[in-house]
């Protein structure tokens, strides 16, 4: 069969097309690449916040936003300090410190800015309330110039960018006097530094200290910096000035580390754009390589090169255009273009190489090529296109997006695939890929041909098919009990490793101060003044206790390291109220002495009163400490908060819990079901269009088995490595289906046309293997190779990346290559009789 | 930050620095911003005050809370002293505090908090200049009284138009202490030509680069001295509103025989309304 007579005639036309207009559509392809650079350039971000995978999904993102709208920024910068805490040096310079970090200011250009408020102007959330603007309260106002405005700060010099500092120096101290009390910092007592030993004898009995602002041990104290919201890139900017204030601080006796979810945060972050970049520039490097000693021609390098870099300049510029952050989950697109864009462009180019090496010029070489290969690259984009776009239904924005995106990225590098590849290798005139132009037969078989001679004869008789087929069923059985033991672990500390300056800094405050990160309760009670019902109060602090005194059953020790709520300020007060005796530090049994507590609180120290409740008393929180676990290790804990609060709390108040933890967990899960939910729909549209490119509905369900199997293997065997399911590998699922069904596509309509050429199906799988088995086992080369790269990669979670990509391309290829051709001689031995005649393939010419 | 000392006993500026008697000693054409906050601090305050207030504190998302209070203030030789009994909400009728505030900065001021449910006075001590007054928009430092010595004037404009009154608008910069002290980076206050009297202040907050916007309404004479009866503080953060609070007073009288200093002791807080 010549490659002319499998060739599409519509493809054949556009051949024609591209090949009359290959100097504009090249220089037009430059152009945009160009616009869509500078576009990433300019305005692509980076944001792996939680709370960014929260959008979307009203509920946990509306009870998040609920808290920031009422209580202001929950992360805070902490500033952790080892050394002798109660020794007059440390707290001296400590007072220095956190003078200077109230007084720290920098230049933030998105200081006030809410990922919300960027929000409202994207088309792919759903529409909010709108918020009341300033100039709805302008009234009173009108006559101040600028009021409500941007720049209505001006020019000013001074002023800090910092709300709020907390540590030792200021920690609120609600204390008896003879006459009254006294509240006021806890170093701002002037004999604070007198009495050391009195001094750490009453800060280490202090529940309200302990947990928080320092270890039981007394060796590590904490400074907590909030600031107001900014977007991501100025908070690690901001983190970064922070970190310098602070290490200038650095001494003898006074470790400076700096810790907390903002600095995790800008860890990730900086860790993700530096270690891709640098992964990119070294896969593209490997890639580079095996293209070169597979077509040994600078067009047969740089071509598949700049299919794969140009689908990924354009993806990323349209994200930047549409205001798409780069998130962990979108950050494997680049991975994924790689992938998809490399398969197409091997396979032209090596139908375009047979070609040559036929005797046809390289434009009838281009013909053949794209007549060969175009409908099933344009097939495998489809499938892959509507594997990705069912995520658009997923609930979570960032999933969508990667949908969104992913999809377009697809269809980029399918068009590059067919245009600019095309164009670019009908200048191929003199000399071909893979050397020189060589007479028909003259080729001799080289290790890919020994490869597809093997695997095509494993099932080439009745006894090797069933063997080869029952091998297949008992792996996909171990697969299945891989598959078993697979479990949800979301742990960024993990993807940076236990050597990371980060995890040692969020194990270190768990361990000596308290918890990272926290769980918050949102509780609203009936009515104007709600929060003052002592019973309310007492509800509270009893869950604070549930809560506290819980013993995590898999680390055998309490989570909750310290709390903070209403009912801790009443009582605090109350003892201070009742001369400083412990058995007032409760909420007073009388209505009106509750209420006289909080009265005295406001007028102390109202500002801590607004950072707690509501101006109408209506709203409080409950927020709770705690150390820094995987997302499912906070499960229980929220099990028994919620058991808590419907027990205790009851009908006293509503209550929903919300805080950075709470987020992910609800994230991950939402994942999780979202990319079920978009698995089964891009498995039925596979289904679908294999069926119709196929035309034949028996074959295109039979298609689905090699597509599934190399699902199944690589959930084993990330299994039976115990590897966990997380957010940065929830993906590798897409990639592996687009992955599997563009071999598998590129394998069966390759054989349909043999079958259909000779009628019998051991020729049309020689022709398979001979017109796509060589390029599969290229492209899963060149991919497996290039993505071991990623194992070099600094984060964790990289490695298993580069490692379960590769691992799926071979298993992709093993599926095609061995079980798909048994599942075929089996499908096909009644219909054809030829099929029963043992048949050993010759090598590929 | 122009202070408004003593707030609500003197009903803010109309009693203190920002009386109206001497209005007349400045020109409408001066432009020696020293010389206009002379005049103004130097005014005679009134004393022996009697009001009733009523603070509303609404916060960003709109919410509020309300307290009602029933006042009465007097000078002594180097201060003031205030009385404020609660009239609601219901749950705190009958609580009071009582403020002795000292002209001196480096004094702290006194006050004492009676709680019914405690039957007892007690002293509360430590609340900084820079803190929120009951819980509003307004610091102690506002209603402090200011040395004009620690700070710079600036004439920002000669005249500026603010519901219908010619004013000047003056830059206060604190020098680092009072900076520190107050919470304030600096201040513009429009003071009304005619009246001597601020009607309105912007100012800038150290913490967080807020903006705070007061705006005195409702400006009455009684007894000859200008008063506001409506005083609007907001703060806002970028575009963002953060709070507003609004005082509104009423019953405001000077000079009353029944205002004595027996007034300002722990047992007449202790008496109630």
């Amino acid at each position: 069969m010549s490659e002319r007579s499998a060739a599409n005639p519509l493809f054949l036309a556009f051949g024609r097309f591209v090949i009359a207009a290959r100097v504009p559509l090249i220089a037009l392809t430059l152009v945009i690449t160009a616009l869509f650079a500078g576009a990433s350039a300019k305005y692509l971000e980076v944001n792996n916040t939680t709370e960014y995978f929260a959008v979307g999904n009203a509920e946990v993102s509306d009870r998040l936003e609920e808290f920031r709208d009422d209580f202001g920024r929950d992360e805070m910068y902490a500033v952790m300090i080892e050394g002798d805490v109660f020794s007059v040096p440390f707290l001296d310079k400590l007072e220095v410190l956190h003078a200077e970090l109230e007084d720290f200011d920098m230049e933030v250009a998105s200081l006030g800015e809410r990922r919300k408020d960027r929000l409202d102007f994207d088309p792919a959330v759903t529409a909010k309330a709108p918020e009341p603007e300033v100039d709805a309260f302008a009234d009173d106002f009108a006559d101040f110039g600028g009021f409500g405005e941007e720049d209505a700060w001006g020019d000013e010099a001074g002023g800090s960018l910092v709300e709020q500092v907390v540590s030792l120096v200021n920690a609120r101290q609600t204390v008896p006097t003879g006459d009254g009390i006294v509240v006021r910092g806890l170093l701002e007592d002037p004999t604070a530094k007198e009495d050391l030993p009195a001094l750490k004898k009453r800060v280490l009995a202090d529940r309200t200290l302990v947990g928080n602002l320092v270890g039981e041990n007394g060796t590590h104290t904490v400074i907590m910096v909030r600031t107001g919201f900014m977007n991501e890139l100025d908070s690690g900017r901001v983190d970064g000035a922070i970190a310098e204030l602070a290490e200038k601080h650095e001494g003898p006796g006074f470790k400076v580390t700096v810790t907390g979810t903002p600095h995790l945060n800008q860890s990730l972050n900086s860790m993700v754009t530096s270690d891709m970049k640098r992964l990119v520039v070294a896969a593209a490097i490997v890639m580079t390589l095996l293209l070169i000693a597979l077509f040994r021609h600078p067009v047969g390098v740089f071509g598949p090169f700049f299919v794969v870099a140009m689908a990924s300049i354009w993806t990323l510029g349209a994200m930047a255009l549409y205001g798409a952050p780069i998130t962990l989950v979108s950050n494997v697109l680049p991975a994924f273009l790689a992938a998809v864009g490399l398969g197409d462009s091997i396979h032209i180019q090596s139908v375009f190489r047979e070609a040559r090496n036929q005797g046809l010029s390289a434009r009838e070489s281009v013909l053949a090529a794209i007549g060969s290969t175009g409908t099933p690259v344009v097939f495998t984009t489809i499938t892959t296109m509507a594997g990705l776009a069912s995520f658009r239904f997923a609930g979570t924005v960032a999933i969508q997006e990667m949908g969104l995106f992913g999809a377009f990225g697809v269809s980029v590098a399918m068009l590059h695939s067919l245009v600019f590849l095309p164009a670019v290798l009908s200048f191929l005139e003199k000399g071909n890929l893979g050397g020189g132009v060589v007479e028909e037969g003259e080729r001799k078989p080289d290790t890919i041909d020994t490869v597809l001679a093997w695997s095509g004869g494993l099932s080439n008789t009745p006894a090797r098919r069933v063997r080869t087929l029952v091998g297949a069923a008992l792996l996909v059985i171990i697969a299945v009990v891989g598959m078993s033991k697979l479990r949800v672990y979301h742990n960024p500390l993990v993807w940076l490793g236990p050597e990371s300056e980060t995890t040692i800094g969020v194990n270190t405050m768990d361990a000596e101060v308290g918890g990272t990160t926290t769980v918050t309760l949102l509780l609203e009670a009936d009515g104007e003044n709600g929060l003052k019902d002592r019973d309310f109060l007492a509800a509270v602090d009893e869950l604070t206790t549930h809560a506290s005194e819980w013993v995590h059953p898999d680390y055998g020790s309490p989570i909750v390291t310290s709390s903070t709520s209403l009912a801790d300020l009443v009582k605090e007060t109350n003892r201070a109220l009742h001369g400083g005796d412990e058995s007032y530090y409760v909420v007073p049994e009388d209505q009106r002495a509750a209420a006289d507590a909080l009265l005295l609180f406001e007028q102390a120290s109202p500002t801590e009163l607004q950072r707690i409740a509501t101006a109408d008393l209506r709203k409080t929180h409950l927020t709770m400490r705690v150390v820094w676990l995987d997302a499912s290790g906070y499960l229980p804990f929220m099990e028994h908060l919620e058991e808590g609060v419907d027990r205790i709390i009851g009908d006293k108040a509503t209550s929903r819990s919300t805080g950075s933890i709470l987020t992910v967990i609800t994230v991950v899960n939402t994942i999780l079901h979202d990319l079920m939910m978009s698995f089964g729909m891009a498995l039925l549209a596979i289904t679908m269009m294999m069926v119709i490119l196929l035309r034949d509905v028996r074959l295109g369900l039979v298609a689905m088995v090699p597509n599934l199997m190399p699902i199944v293997f690589i959930m084993g065997f990330m299994g039976y490595m115990g590897i966990t399911i997380d957010l940065t590998n929830l993906l590798i699922a897409s990639i592996v289906i687009g992955i599997a069904v563009d071999d598998t596509i590129h394998f069966l309509y390759q054989f349909q046309a043999g079958h259909k050429a000779f009628g019998d199906v051991e020729k049309a799988i020689d022709h398979a293997m001979e017109h796509a088995g060589r390029a599969m086992v290229s492209t899963s080369i060149v991919l497996t190779l290039g993505f071991g790269v990623y194992m070099a990669s600094s984060l964790v979670s990289m490695q298993r990346f580069g490692l379960l990509v590769g691992f799926t391309c071979v298993m992709a290829l093993f599926v095609d290559l061995i079980i798909a051709p048994a599942l075929l001689r089996t499908l096909y031995a009644t219909s054809s009789p030829g099929a029963e005649n043992a048949h050993v393939p010759q090598p590929a010419k | 930050m122009p202070t408004f000392r003593s707030l609500p006993s003197k009903v803010l500026l109309a009693s203190l620095l920002w009386a109206s008697t001497l209005a007349s000693a400045v020109e409408p054409t001066e432009t020696d911003p020293n010389v206009i906050m002379d005049a103004v601090t130097a005014q005679d305050t009134g004393d022996k005050q009697k009001s009733r207030v009523h603070i509303t504190i609404i916060d960003k998302a709109g919410r509020e809370r309300t307290r009602s209070i029933v006042t009465r203030a007097m000078d002594f030789d180097g201060g003031s002293k205030q009385l404020m009994l609660f009239e609601g909400p219901a749950d705190v009728r009958n609580a009071g505090l009582l403020s002795i505030n000292h002209d001196d900065a480096s004094k702290n001021d006194d006050q004492w908090l009676y709680l019914p449910s405690l039957a007892k006075t007690s002293r509360i001590s430590g609340a900084d200049r820079s803190g929120s007054f009951m819980g509003t928009d307004l610091t102690y430092a506002d209603m402090g009284d200011r040395d004009t010595e620690n700070y710079d004037y600036t004439l920002v404009q000669g005249s500026a138009t603010v519901d219908g009154d010619d004013c000047w608008v003056i830059e206060s910069r604190p020098n680092a202490d009072e900076a520190s002290e107050t919470g304030y980076v600096k201040s513009h206050t429009w003071i009304s030509k005619s009246k001597l009297i601020p009607v309105q202040v912007k100012a800038w907050v150290l913490e967080g680069k807020k903006l705070k916007y007061t705006k005195f309404g409702e400006i009455q004479q009684i007894n000859g001295i200008w008063v506001p009866h409506r005083i609007v503080v907001r703060t806002v953060k970028g575009t963002e509103v953060q709070s507003t609070s609004t005082l509104v007073f009423s019953e405001i009288a000077f000079d009353q025989e029944d205002v004595v200093s027996s007034d300002f002791t722990e047992r007449r807080l202790e008496q109630g309304l």
